[in-house]
């Protein structure tokens, strides 16, 4: 049943972006989101794609599970770019129709927004399918931990997201097994109209709830029996360490950024 | 009512980084009344092998035919099939949902289609089948149960169905020596009855003593079948099995050179026959 479904996307390989400091990835995905945003030039826009390249090169990810990310948005990304073409009315004008009408700027408008919200994806992914779900986490409680002086709840929140992530496929698997378990005694869940379907799964939810609360309550007195409390003056197993290709990957991106605000005065082509 | 598996390989999330061959070209049969017992180690294949007799996983490749019925994605056959073979699942306590034990237990029946007054004898039979006194526990909440009477009144619901084959995953797992004993009684009566039995556990002294044949798993492949004495005899020292207790000890006294007890006793009483045969034939 959820046999094929792997939770996240996480894809285990070795590389230079998978040993990466999470949150080096991080601050590096928010800051070229940002200069994605200011490109006003041609060179700006193959410099943009050149770094992506170079850091999927680095990652080693298949670029199938790239493009995987884009397949569920192209009814809005279809639909920006019709928007784009047809309501730019600048420009020379190609072709005209009743009240429509396409020019060259629009249509290169189009494109070009296009080719952003791609990179934007693609960008994105890497950093989901390079960095597990539990060490995005980490990162995330680490960069936000400054907000504690104002009493921002940054440990609580990472601990609820690591319980929260690690209990999805345990929670995963043990719906298969009540569903095998259920459709052993002659339950089904795919057939009848969708009432039925509806009652089918109120079992199903039931023997969930049932044994999600107990183990909250496992959980929660096997975390107290090992002296948790809180957030104050706990340690990392594995603290974050910044290493030579966290250094690089910085350098390489204060390079790309100072590029881009180069290009965006300074019109090579 | 037999079944015959040709071939059988499973494999989870098939083209992906995570791929895991868990069952890996098995083959064998089970006749109509026969006691088999399923061994090997955590991870070897036992739990995917199981599930595909009642066609809840889909063999990735190779046979499985139930009293004629091959598994495929049928539906109409898949619930015969899965009205033929009921499947006891580990930790079964855990799915049960309803208000009522006695309700809880018709569960399986009313997804038959059997009519109400048959559900109630059926339900009756399978709750005192399973040791349980039915006056007392039908109305209680299964939540209400101890750990081991939830576990019966699980099995209940997989009775209550009236299948020829039962298969039990790990069904002693995690109760106590009582609840066990209690169970295998339970399982035993079941068998007297003519259903055939598969039973998965890693009890080696019970499954010595009930089984009539042993299938053993190690990393998704049938390593050896034969009878108990064929399995744990000092010749199969290489499957790397726990052999049961009196195994053992026939083993050690036949070291001493003054002992020659056959292979093959797996019980108690017999045991001490065999011993006192021994020593009488000594003095
Ligand atoms: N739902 C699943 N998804 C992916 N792999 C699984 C799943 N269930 C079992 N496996 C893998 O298949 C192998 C056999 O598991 P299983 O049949 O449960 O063995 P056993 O019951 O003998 O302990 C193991 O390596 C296990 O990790
Ligand atoms: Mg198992």
């Amino acid at each position: 049943m959820f046999k094929d479904v792997t939770f996240g996307q996480y894809y285990p390989s070795d590389s230079v972006v998978h040993r990466m400091d999470p949150r080096f990835k991080l601050v590096i995905a928010f800051a070229f989101i940002i200069v994605l945003f200011m490109i006003n030039s041609f060179a700006g826009y193959i410099t943009a794609g050149l770094f992506v390249f170079v850091c999927v090169a680095a990652a080693k990810v298949p670029v199938k599970l790239l493009f995987k990310n884009i397949k569920p948005l192209w009814f809005i990304l279809l639909f920006m770019f019709v928007i784009n073409v047809f309501f730019t009315r600048s420009g020379n004008v190609l072709f005209s129709f009743w009240i429509l009408k396409i020019t060259d700027e629009g249509l290169i408008k189009a494109v070009l927004m296009l080719i952003r919200i791609v990179m934007l994806i693609f960008f994105t992914g890497l950093l989901t399918l390079t960095t597990t779900p539990i060490s995005l986490t980490v990162g995330i409680e680490s960069l936000l931990s400054p907000l504690k002086k104002i009493k921002f709840p940054a440990h609580e929140l990472a601990m609820m997201m690591t319980i929260a992530l690690r209990f999805i496929p345990t929670l995963m698997e043990e719906t298969d097994k009540i569903m095998k378990a259920q459709m052993a005694r002659g339950a089904s869940f795919d057939t009848g109209n969708l009432y039925q379907k509806a009652k089918s799964m109120i079992p199903l939810l039931i023997t969930l709830f049932v044994s999600a609360f107990r183990r909250a309550d496992e959980l929660a007195l096997a975390m107290t029996a090992r002296c948790y409390n809180g957030g104050e003056g706990r340690t990392r197993m594995n603290p974050l360490k910044v290493s030579g290709v966290d250094y690089a990957g910085a350098v390489m991106t204060v390079l790309f950024i100072a590029a881009m605000i180069m290009f965006n005065y300074v019109h090579v082509i | 009512m037999s079944i015959k598996v040709e071939n059988l390989s499973y494999v989870y999330m098939q083209g992906t980084p995570f791929e895991t061959v868990a069952v890996d070209n098995v083959s064998f049969e089970i006749n109509q009344g026969e006691f088999v017992a399923v061994i090997g180690h955590t991870g070897s294949g036992k739990s995917t092998l199981i599930q595909q007799l009642n066609g809840l996983l889909i063999p990735t490749s190779g046979r499985v035919e139930v009293d004629g019925y091959e598994i495929s994605t049928s539906k109409k056959d898949l619930k015969e099939i899965r009205s033929k073979v009921g499947l006891v699942f580990q930790y079964p306590e855990y799915q049960l949902f309803e208000e009522t034990v006695a309700k809880d237990v018709a569960f399986g029946p009313k997804n038959q289609g059997v009519s109400e007054e048959e559900t109630n004898i059926r339900v009756k039979e399978a709750i005192t089948d399973m040791g349980l006194d039915y006056d007392e526990v039908a109305e209680m909440s299964p939540f209400e149960l101890s750990g081991g009477q939830k576990r019966r009144v699980a099995i209940a619901g997989v009775l209550a169905m009236n299948p020829d084959i039962i298969v039990f995953d790990e069904p002693t797992a995690g109760l106590d020596p009582r609840g066990r004993e209690l169970l295998f009684e339970c399982i035993e009566e079941v068998r007297k009855k003519g259903k055939t039995i598969i039973l998965v556990s890693h009890s080696m002294d019970d499954v010595a003593r009930l089984a009539d044949r042993i299938l053993v798993m190690s990393e998704g492949k049938l390593i050896f079948q034969g009878t108990p004495a064929e399995v744990f005899s000092e010749q199969n020292v290489k499957l790397e099995l726990n052999a049961p207790q009196l195994a053992l000890l026939a083993r050690k006294l036949n070291k001493t050179g003054k002992f020659n007890i056959p292979n093959g006793v797996f019980d108690v009483e017999g045991m001490k026959n065999v011993i006192l045969k021994e020593l009488g034939g000594k003095n």
